[in-house]
């Protein structure tokens, strides 16, 4: 039976180094070109010819647009389309990482804690960066809650901090952990499908669930890493 | 575990940083722009349609307004027209009716004048005839022909 970690592994398909660091073009960076590619490619393919009455293409467009200004609308409210492009872009990429994944023989780059602790350090730090821009020093009152009693402080404001520092781990763990899990139980059952013969009927039809399942996972986790970053943002940009 | 090994992390990295530095600057500023052109442009059109719409809805209320003041105009016209109408028609008819009346009263009076005229000359020949009448019973009776000369004075006689 084939290792259910296989999948994960990373090829260098081009090897480059820059400065002695290994910087190789792998199976990894393809996908992210891959994603890059299709989600440029819907977004403007999708309004290249545009119509008053859009057609299914469009729509589609439209709508993933729709959802993502709806949803910084609603957490962080006018304040935030300044920062759509950016929270767009966060979307689209891993949302087009995670789905494309789900193809067979596909890498998904999401899968690996780096890159998603990549992702989650540039919502981390752009929400710190905006946050420090519009408030400066006063955006340390964000460890301060408010209303809690001043004797209270020096417990509150070490837990505030590490629940802040800890945000970027956490939205990266959950992205990959849900990532990686997912794969692997596929691989797992797809795995016991083979091993089994005739028998395998049964693992397949669990991997097919499993398969509808993990595409759901993929544009949840995608949507959850959004709008996480977002409350991140608002605590930034709206403080409380 | 592929995921824990090092030595992959600074091109991962570096292929993140890129794509999505490389995602980032497409959708700014080709797809972003273009899409909110497309629905900001679907918006106006919305609204200039609906902005239309309520321009013909004021000009068709208007048009109905004007509509129904010509109409009650109209029925005061009428109304006007009708009573003057009423009006003339009811003294011509008063007038007729009086020229007739005086005409039939004026045939009256000729009638009456003639028929008394008529009484008085049928007064004046019943003289006469009476006396014929009387001459005539006269000769029948005395078989002697009376002029009326005498039958005058035999009556004024008597």
């Amino acid at each position: 039976m084939s290792d259910p970690l296989h999948q994960f592994e990373i090829h260098p398909l081009l090897p480059l180094s820059l400065d002695g660091v290994n910087i190789s073009f792998t199976n990894s960076s393809l996908f992210m070109t891959v994603a890059v590619a299709t989600a440029s490619i819907f977004l403007i393919g999708g309004v290249s010819r545009s119509k008053l009455i859009p057609d299914r293409w469009q729509s589609m467009t439209e709508m993933t647009y729709g959802f993502i200004a709806n949803l910084i609308d609603e957490t962080i409210g006018l304040k935030g389309r300044k920062y759509f492009s950016l929270i767009f872009t966060l979307f689209m990429f891993i949302f087009m990482g995670n789905v494309i994944g789900m193809i067979p023989y596909t890498f998904t780059f999401t899968s690996h804690i780096i890159v998603t602790f990549g992702l989650a350090m540039i919502a981390f730090g752009m929400a710190t960066l905006i946050g420090f821009m519009r408030h400066g020093f006063h955006y340390f009152s964000i460890f301060v809650p408010k209303g809690a009693p001043l004797y209270m402080l020096p417990i509150i404001v070490p837990i505030e901090i590490l629940s802040y520092i800890s945000r970027p781990i956490s939205l990266s763990i959950r992205l990959f952990a849900n990532m990686m899990a997912g794969h692997t139980m596929l691989k797992v059952f797809a795995g016991f499908t083979v091993a089994l013969g005739i028998l395998g009927i049964g693992p397949l039809v669990v991997s097919t669930l499993l398969t509808a399942f993990e595409i759901l996972v993929a544009v949840l986790q995608a949507y959850v890493f959004t709008i996480l970053t977002c409350i991140y943002l608002n605590d930034s940009i709206n403080l409380h | 575990m592929p995921q824990l090994d090092i030595s992959t992390f600074p091109s991962q990295l570096f292929w993140l940083m890129v794509c999505f530095l490389a995602l980032y600057f497409i959708l700014s500023f080709v797809a972003v722009p273009k899409i909110s052109h497309v629905l900001e442009a679907r918006q106006d059109a919305l609204e200039s349609k609906i902005n239309k719409a309520s321009t013909y809805r004021e000009q068709a209320e208007g048009l109905l307004a004007e509509y129904e003041s010509t109409l009650a105009q109209a029925r005061v016209d009428a109304q006007q027209r009708y009573k003057l109408a009423i009006t003339s028609a009811s003294a011509q008819i008063a007038s007729q009716q009086k020229d007739l009346l005086d005409k039939l009263n004026n045939k009256l009076h000729i009638a009456e004048q003639e028929l008394y005229r008529t009484r008085i000359e049928v007064g004046a020949q019943m003289h006469a005839v009476a006396i014929e009448v009387a001459i005539g019973i006269l000769k029948k009776l005395t078989g002697r022909t009376y002029s009326p000369t005498e039958l005058n004075y035999e009556r004024e006689g008597a």
